[in-house]
């Protein structure tokens, strides 16, 4: 605390001001420091490691502060959970420290309605007697939370007499159940993805909200991409793709409400496929009747179970909210059976390893709620959870919160639930915090401040401590400050006999892993287990089919699920996070009812169109969106939308579809029953610009995203020179390792000679080629003009023009590790200061995104859904059938024969000695003919002077120019990054290291699909990618020389050319 | 590089508290008089003389524009390190009865930073590092004039584009746009 202490930072000058033209004009102040921060070099950034709070998976970051304030987000390499990375919501949570809709001290509701500003000694009074006015009756609610907080709350609520609830909306109670009832261990099982070959879903979206995303999203690329000739295999079982289903090589397209007859016949047959003479309750299993229930193909499930019985390398999740039917214990018991049965567990899945900490139940809140309604509660506090949004109530029981004579909220924000307190008691953001979290066991990571707090806000340990001492009770091993509780905690149980110096160390790593937290390398533990008998625990557990239910009428099965942008709801007053175009269904800022395409077309609906959806009990108004990857018989609503509180970028937006259903509890777990309606849909003749992102779904055969079939990507292997075994093990061993981290103590590693011609002590396999390329000056003369597109570029121009004496700038994607879960397109805003339209703006087509993830539907024509379809089911009855899905983050080129240059008037649109095309934004007039001539459609016009509202300018980085009206602006592989490598490398005397420059976007990518690099250098790691088997250059036909080089996706069915 | 220059500072730093010690000894004298009577219109809060500091005293300009060699703001020196000099600890030492000194004083007793007024302003599109300037051998008075000779300093140079580029071009520094601008 001390240190932070001395940063009195008042108003650093220029942090990202205006485009103003060039004269000096107004006079600008010189701000200096009273007392210089010891830690702070003006104009230079400080790191802080943290670990975020905005989902319970407690990732690892790394926070770039500038002259005191939080510029941006990276992930914490020394992480075991992040790996370095973050997700587009870790990427946003620097909008949550700024938001300016932040509830800025403490508050007491006035009696004429409004609110009073109360100092926060009079706020700790107002608390103390509020809770003494209860008489004992009095609930501390709060959400999720592990660690000394979480102590410190339990230890509070036993010395002031409150009881404790917790509740998590997505809780994933089932799990936990089933957990307990199969292994015998609390918490949500631990599951290496990357060891797994064969991974099923059953509704569980893990690269989207469920588990530990960014660890999963990571652990299953590495399972699931190509390499060295194998590949992994996604299966999705459920009515609905979600993110992560879009991901998954074959689709079972179960009813809604049956995916555990599905898990129980895979269990079965992986059971029989060992021989086991077959126990209940899978010796009960008709695996004809289930797939019959399930309304899918007995082939398809018999193939995935053989496919599953993997020798402990495959796994099964779930359930996550999707597959949250009445069902859900059923089915999550059902997937642990089924793992055991492989022999999963201790290879793939880790029961003892629980994650996220402990959580709450739905039945609890509803019982806290029924209290409320009859009157019979005194106080409420709450802290972390926000019931009155997101989650299935009943209709009454907004009102039941206004029975309860004493609220006390310690939102950071005014959301539902804390709208209707009598007393706000904001806590800091978890960025201006001190705290830690235990998201696994032996992993700490630690929560410190990486700036003073923007608000007069107090960090809810404090109050607490500050509030028990007011009522003059003692609360075991209470200290002064949260800080001191936190760290006599330490002392005690994390880090016992540490000493200062060791604690400064903790901090500088933001973790602490302690020893056996890592299990056994992949394939290097026991021998699997396989466990046939399932224990007479899970004897009690219904495996009966759930019913759904809705109006007489209702001709669609209502799947919720999760929103990957706003997690249950509580960041959707980020506006990079709305403006961030939904993954799957490219649409912004609102919501959006999901309908299989010919459905909709039976119906006269099309993407836009406006329906009325009515389940038994509500009724919501909604644009349609057409989605191939929803059972004809079902549509899917996300969650998280629909706020009539929160904060002005979230409020009114969209509708929250938890108000479609009735609060039913799953009475074996206490979780939600989230797939429990039927609807209607009705068209209400209206429709709606949608702020609808997607620009074609169908390539028009242009083969823009590229995929070939294992065995061609096995035949190719052979010109894949290196491959990408040594493309991996250069990742590992790059300097800075996987994580490209740069926290300010860390010393780069041994400099890779630039130009250096000698690859383990033979001439490089690639030199002949740069040589060639060099010699041309990257440009050869095209020979070729009437060739097919496949001979385009000529050979020995791919990369254009560039100077031989600079490095050529260059980036790998590789489309198999890409997830298309747009935490790039998160990353390049916090990084580049990109503005935010909002929907009107994004309606038409102005979205300012510099890289954006385009998403290519696979589609065939069969009469079956899901399956694996062979090439030739493709010729059906007219029925649109899903196959896959290909994402291409498209972003710009940087042509080395750039179509945009030479048609710029004024020479704004340029192209540097390094083979950037950049944009010179202070010469830069408007025009627009260079985004008129690009290709690629990279290049993004202001339309208009976008504001940043007060704090959310503080955000701004001062690397970057920020754009105004009349300017286009463009990707240029985040130069000022570049120029910040190549500053220090000079200044040091010493050749940039390769791996030294790392673009936001390849920054916090999960699965590491994007590779940055000097291409020049054969060495470079972007070289080696770039010379797969599997590369090719998007419209590369039209010879325009891009510096990016994509490596096609593998696909296990043939694949056809997208969007057929 | 960077330990030579550190030594050159500390040798600064000695001889800029001899310079004080001696200027405190001399008392006041008609240049300091006429000094204070310019405060008014030097259009800075404080009448700051660079000519006293760093033309008499010769304190090296990077022992107040302290990250001028690391980092891309050459610093503006902490209130902290004015008091160093004038009043360390709070007991007033060198020349701590002139009325300017007496303002410095305050904003230290009131914990205030000084709002000094930016002479040399570059647009905010123009990146200019000073570290890789002070690094690549270049003294501060080629930018920014003869410091050390003027009570008030102004903007000498014309800190325009073509300005920048004549020197790159004479030094065979680069001109590539995004060198600078980005």
């Amino acid at each position: 605390m001390e240190r932070r202490d001395f940063l009195k930072v008042v108003g650093a000058a220029g942090a990202g001001a205006g485009l103003a033209g060039c004269s000096t004009g107004a006079a600008e102040n010189l701000i200096p420091y009273v007392v210089p921060p010891e830690e702070i070099v003006p104009g230079m950034a400080t790191w802080y490691r943290t670990t975020c709070q905005e989902c319970p998976a407690g990732c690892g970051m790394s926070i770039r502060t500038r002259e005191g304030r939080a510029v941006k987000a990276e992930g914490n390499a020394l992480s075991p959970i992040s790996h370095g990375r973050l997700c587009a919501r870790g990427q946003a949570s620097l909008q949550g420290l700024y938001d300016p809709d932040r509830i800025p001290q403490a508050l007491r509701r006035a009696s004429e309605g409004g609110w009073d500003r109360i100092s926060w000694d009079a706020a700790e009074r107002a608390l103390v007697d509020g809770l003494a006015s209860a008489r004992g009756n009095a609930v501390f609610l709060t959400g999720s939370s592990s660690g000394t907080l979480n102590e410190l709350i339990d230890a509070w609520c036993a010395a002031m007499g409150v009881e404790r609830v917790r509740f998590d909306v997505f809780g994933l109670e089932a799990v936990r159940t089933a957990s307990r009832l199969v292994y015998g261990s609390e918490g949500i099982p631990r599951h290496d993805l990357a060891a797994a070959e064969v991974v099923v879903t059953f509704g569980a979206d893990f690269m989207e909200t469920w588990g530990s995303t960014v660890d999963y999203t990571h652990g299953f690329v590495q399972g699931h991409a190509y390499q060295d000739g194998r590949r992994g295999r996604l299966i999705a079982v459920g009515p609905h793709l979600s993110l992560t289903g879009l991901s998954a090589d074959d689709w079972i397209a179960a009813r809604a409400g049956t995916e555990h007859l599905v898990a129980l016949a895979m269990a079965r047959i992986v059971a029989e496929s060992a021989g086991a003479s077959l126990d209940a309750p899978l010796g009960a299993v008709d695996v004809a009747a289930a797939a019959r229930a399930a309304d899918v193909d007995v082939a398809g499930i018999r193939a995935a179970a053989l496919a599953f019985a993997n020798d402990g390398r495959s796994v099964a999740l779930g359930p996550g909210v999707a597959a949250s039917s009445r069902a859900a214990t059923a089915l999550a018991t059902a997937v642990a059976l089924l793992n055991r049965s492989a022999g999963n567990v201790g290879r793939t899945v880790y029961p003892t390893q629980g994650e996220l900490g402990p959580a709450g139940s739905y039945a609890a809140l509803s019982e806290l709620v029924d209290r409320a309604s009859a009157g019979a509660l005194g106080a409420l506090l709450v802290h972390g959870a926000n019931p009155l949004h997101g989650v299935p109530l009943a209709a009454d029981a907004r009102a039941a919160f206004d029975r309860i004579g004493f609220i006390a909220s310690f939102a950071g924000q005014l959301d539902e639930t804390s709208a209707r307190a009598h007393l706000l008691l904001p806590d800091h953001h978890f960025l201006e915090s001190w705290g830690d979290v235990e998201p696994r066991p032996g992993v700490h990571g630690i929560v410190q401040p990486a700036m003073r707090p923007v608000f007069q806000t107090k960090q809810t340990g404090d109050v607490l401590l500050s509030a028990a001492r007011r009522a003059g009770v003692s609360v075991p091993a209470a200290e002064n400050t949260f800080y001191d509780y936190l760290r006599s905690r330490w002392a005690r149980d994390v880090m016992p006999g540490a000493d200062e110096e060791a604690w400064r160390s903790a901090l500088r790593a933001g973790v602490v892993v302690r020893e056996g937290a890592t299990p056994p390398a992949p394939g290097g533990g026991a021998a699997p287990q396989r466990t046939l008998a399932p224990p007479a625990s899970v004897a009690d557990v219904d495996f009966g089919q759930a019913e759904l239910t809705g109006p007489d009428s209702a001709e669609f099965d209502v799947i919720v699920y999760p929103s990957l942008r706003f997690y249950d709801g509580r960041l959707a007053n980020r506006p990079w996070l709305q403006e961030m175009p939904d993954p799957v269904s490219k649409i912004a800022w609102g919501s959006w009812v999901e309908m299989h395409p010919d459905v909709a077309a039976d119906k006269g609906l099309d993407v836009g169109h406006i329906v009325s959806v009515t389940t038994g009990d509500g009724e919501a108004e909604l644009p349609v969106w057409t989605h191939p990857g929803v059972r004809r018989d079902t549509i899917a609503i996300q969650l998280g939308q629909g706020h009539e509180n929160l904060g002005r970028y979230a409020r009114g937006r969209g509708v929250d579809a938890a108000r479609l259903l009735a609060p039913i509890v799953d009475t074996a777990s206490g979780g939600v029953v989230w797939i429990q309606a039927r609807a209607t849909v009705e068209p209400t003749g209206r429709w709606d610009r949608l702020p609808y992102t997607e620009g074609e779904a169908d390539a028009s055969a242009r083969d823009v995203a590229k995929a070939m079939s294992l065995e061609d990507a096995r035949a190719a292997e052979p010109v894949n020179i290196l491959g990408l075994a040594a493309y991996r093990a250069g990742v590992e061993n790059a300097p800075g390792g996987q994580g490209n981290e740069r926290g300010p103590e860390e010393e780069h590693g041994e400099p890779l000679p630039i130009g250096s011609r000698v690859h383990h002590g033979q001439p490089h396999p690639l030199e002949a080629q740069v040589d060639q390329l060099q010699g041309v000056g990257g440009f050869g003369p095209i020979t070729g003009i009437g060739a097919a597109p496949q001979d385009y570029p000529p050979p020995d121009t791919y990369y254009g023009e560039y100077s031989e004496e600079r490095p050529r700038w260059a980036l790998a994607i590789d489309m198999e590790r890409c997830t298309g879960c747009s935490a790039c397109m998160t990353a390049c805003y916090a990084e580049n200061n990109i503005g935010i339209i909002g929907p009107e703006q994004v309606a038409k087509g102005r979205l300012l995104s510099w890289i954006r993830i385009e998403r290519y539907w696979e589609l065939g024509q069969g009469g079956t859904q899901g399956g694996t379809l062979e090439a030739g089911e493709r010729d059906g009855d007219g029925r649109t059938s899903y196959l896959g899905t290909r994402f291409l983050p498209m972003l710009c080129q940087q042509c080395g024969n750039a179509p945009c240059e030479p048609v710029c008037p004024v020479y704004a649109a340029y192209h540097t000695p390094e083979g950037l095309n950049a944009q010179v934004y202070n010469r830069c007039v408007g025009t627009r003919y260079c985004a008129n001539n690009c290709p690629y459609k990279v290049r993004q016009y202001n339309y208009y002077t976008w504001e940043w509202p007060e704090p959310l300018n503080w955000q701004l980085n001062p690397d970057v120019t920020v754009r105004e009206k009349g300017v286009m602006e463009k990707c240029t592989f985040c130069v000022q990054r570049i120029r910040d490598a190549q500053h220090n490398a000079r200044v040091e005397d010493r050749p940039v290291a390769d791996g030294e420059i790392v673009p936001a976007c390849a920054q916090t990518c999960p699965g590491d699909a994007i590779v940055f690099g000097d291409i020049k250098n054969p060495n470079s790691r972007v070289a080696q990618v770039s010379a797969s088997g599997r590369a090719y250059r998007v419209l590369g036909e039209l010879n325009t020389q891009p510096g990016v080089t994509y490596l096609q996706r593998v696909s296990m069915h043939a694949p056809a050319g997208e969007g057929h | 590089m960077n330990r030579g220059r550190r030594a050159v500072l500390a040798a600064g730093f000695v001889a800029a508290l001899a310079g004080a010690a001696l200027i405190a000894a001399q008392g006041d004298s008609g240049a300091d008089q006429a000094l204070d009577a310019g405060a008014a219109d030097s259009g800075q809060p404080i009448a700051y003389p660079h000519d006293v500091h760093a033309g008499n005293l010769q304190i090296p300009c990077m022992y107040c524009h302290y990250s001028a060699d690391r980092s891309v703001a050459a610093g503006i020196p902490p209130v902290a390190s004015c008091i160093g000099c004038h009043a360390p600890g709070g007991a007033p030492l060198v020349a701590a009865d002139r009325p300017e000194v007496q303002k410095l004083i305050d904003y230290w007793n009131r914990q205030e930073p000084i709002p000094w007024v930016r002479i040399h302003d570059l647009p905010d599109h123009a990146h200019f590092p000073h570290f890789m300037h002070v690094n690549a051998g270049l003294e501060c008075q080629e930018c920014h004039g003869q410091v050390q000779e003027v009570v008030q300093v102004e903007q000498e140079a014309s800190l325009r584009m073509g300005w920048c580029v004549e020197c790159h071009r004479a030094r065979g520094a680069r001109t590539d746009c995004t060198v600078c601008h980005y």
